[in-house]
């Protein structure tokens, strides 16, 4: 058995199709550091844990010949996608409840960690849907930032008000689940077949310019993909930020609109994805989140 | 007007509904056995306001109306039954008719008892007792692991007095273990599983409704209260009075989760001190209210029509 100790032990839970996972791992290995990878489909199943808390915490992890301790962890970087929290592995009659007995054990687990997790999950996360866009625009306006109108409704005549109300140009989305659609002008007749079933969603569209950000702890970085540099006012990264801690992240990506001296908040993933992006910006991105992973380790790079 | 949204085979919600009409109290009764049949809902969210409506088969009210909600949903995504539909169909339309009523009420501007996302902590005990435990209260060792061995370090650390539960929201009867079930201890492998040290003394269940408080004694061998008639032993309740350091700990707690009502599940030891063990977001009152004879419900359909405002705890 290998025991990982110091302060620069870093835990990766990796997706196994996840660039960050393993472009961070890579450069800690080469960095020398200690550090830990575990794919995520044996997060749960090829693991032994020992979680003990009252007024402290201790424990230990044990993967293959490694064991790590937590109290020694510098950072813990989580790039799952859900997939450890099934069960696949168990073949019983009780596999929906040794599952939900999973999610609740490592949710609360990473929660006690006293080191930096990037991102830390909370109960929406693992045990509901987050960020269901309601919950989220309410912490949008509070933090200052502006969202787009929305109308859900099972009336057509109300649905076809509200997209005259936004000048013929909404986008139509399902209630729960994510993707969307354009209506112009004549479009809202499209939905009648769909109303007469179900709920719609519409949201009214707006142009202005649009600009996708990652945030890394307190570092904003600008997608710059039209070849002009975007610039935010200081006030609104402010806000930006706020916002990212008020939901509980450490790394996100969002997409902001701005409108005159208007910034809308049209997104917020909690799960950013950068391997399109320039070398510069990878590079950059990759660096911002070691110095979390390991700022309790010393600088690197 | 309250609207009170959930079936009535849930006595709990029919009590509340017996509660809201003997008061004479004006609700609208959204059936989750129904809905959406015969059911339109329509609102508008703009930077922060809310409008619209909720037409039910027997009448229409504005969502500006409503003083105060009571949600006991049954099932994720409802169970109505959904005419000229496959059962995959069916699911789909149910799924997003509760969404569309589900994120409505996630920003109704007055008292929810409770939101949906506020229930979530129950999900996960050990999550709850993290933020239980942050709140200033003694929560009991606790043990998690999926490693036999380390169960019979934790015994040896208690004195043998530990008791196993679930670690999920799924409901389970909180058993004493006991040195005959090592012989199956292998089976923690298959599962990880929550160990606790017992902590002696008597259950109070505390009732947290906007600001007023009831506790409740609960008077029992069991080791599980709440299952004492399966193991062939009595329960009495009696209401009792908690000191005011305890009381508002308890309203501290209920804010802090961000919850409008509590169950909290107390335990009070033979030195006097009180260990939190679980905050219930969706609490069984009525069972506590017939029990020690306290006015809970009343407590609660007073908060749903807006007749007082959760005050802030410091």
């Amino acid at each position: 058995m290998i025991f990982l100790s110091g302060k620069n032990c870093v835990l990766i839970l990796a997706n196994e199709h996840d660039y960050c996972s393993y472009a961070i791992y890579e450069i800690l290995k080469d960095e020398k550091k200690n550090v830990l990878l575990i794919p995520e489909r044996d997060f749960v199943s090829k693991t032994r844990f020992k979680w003990k808390f009252n007024n402290s915490l201790s424990g230990h992890l044990e993967y293959g010949s490694s064991s790590l301790i937590f109290s020694e962890l510098s950072g813990v970087l989580m790039r799952y996608i859900g997939s450890w929290q099934q069960s696949k592995d168990v073949v019983a009659e009780d596999m929906a409840y040794v599952a939900s007995e999973r999610r609740a054990a490592f949710l609360a687990w990473f929660q006690s960690l006293l080191c930096p997790v990037v991102n830390r999950p909370v109960p929406k996360t693992i045990l509901g849907e987050y960020p269901s866009s309601f919950d989220l625009f309410e912490i949008i306006n509070q933090t200052g930032l502006k969202t787009h109108k929305t109308i859900i409704t099972n009336n057509y005549q109300e649905a076809r008000d509200f997209h005259k109300i936004c000048g013929n140009k909404t986008i139509y989305s399902p209630i729960s689940v994510s993707s969307k659609y354009l209506l112009g002008n004549d479009d809202i007749e499209k939905i009648t077949p769909i109303i007469k079933v179900l709920p719609v969603s519409l949201h009214e569209r707006l142009e202005g310019e649009k600009i996708e950000l990652f945030i890394i702890g307190q570092k904003i970085l600008i997608e710059n993909s039209s070849g002009k540099t975007a610039t935010l006012p200081k006030n609104i990264e402010e806000k930006i930020i706020i916002l990212n801690q008020k939901l509980g992240l450490v790394f996100s990506k969002m997409k902001i609109l701005r409108i005159k001296s208007d910034f809308y908040c049209l997104s917020v993933d909690n799960y950013p994805q950068y391997f399109r992006c320039s070398e510069e910006l990878k590079n950059k991105i990759n660096r911002e989140l070691l110095n979390l992973l390991l700022e309790n380790g010393g600088n690197l790079i | 007007m309250i609207l009170v949204c959930g079936a009535l085979p849930d006595t709990v919600l029919a009590y509340t509904c017996a509660r809201l009409e003997q008061m004479d109290l004006d609700y609208l009764f959204l059936d989750e056995l129904k809905y959406p049949i015969g059911y339109e809902i329509s609102w508008m969210y703009d930077n922060g306001r809310l409008k619209g409506y909720i037409k039910s088969p027997s009448r229409r009210i504005e969502l500006s109306d409503i003083t105060g909600a009571y949600v006991r949903h049954i099932t994720p995504n409802g169970a109505a039954i959904i005419p000229n539909a496959t059962e995959e169909e069916a699911r789909m339309i149910r799924n997003e008719y509760f969404h569309a009523l589900d994120y409505m009420i996630t920003i109704l501007p007055c008292v929810v008892v409770n939101k949906s996302a506020s229930q979530l902590s129950n999900g996960s005990k050990p999550y709850q007792s993290l933020l239980i435990s942050q709140s200033g209260w003694r929560t009991p060792k606790t043990l998690v692991t999926n490693i036999p061995n380390e169960v019979k370090s934790f015994f040896n650390e208690c004195e043998g007095k530990i008791i196993y539960k679930s670690i999920s929201g799924v409901r389970s009867i909180v058993q004493r273990f006991k040195k005959d079930d090592f012989d199956k201890i292998n089976l923690v492998r298959n599962c990880v599983t929550q160990f606790q040290e017992y902590i002696e003394g008597y259950d109070i269940r505390v009732h947290t409704v906007g600001n007023n408080l009831f506790a409740t004694k609960m008077i029992s061998e069991a080791t599980d209260y709440r299952y004492a008639s399966q193991e062939g032993l009595s329960i009495t309740m009696e209401p009792t009075k908690l000191p005011a350091k305890i009381e508002k700990m308890c309203f501290k707690l209920t804010r802090n989760l961000g919850l409008t009502m509590a169950g909290i599940d107390l335990r009070r030891t033979l030195d006097n001190q009180y260990y939190c063990f679980e905050v219930n977001p969706s609490p069984g009152y009525s069972y506590y209210e017939l029990g020690a004879n306290q006015p809970i419900s009343e407590s609660l359909a007073r908060l749903l029509s807006g007749e007082e405002l959760p005050k802030k705890v410091k």
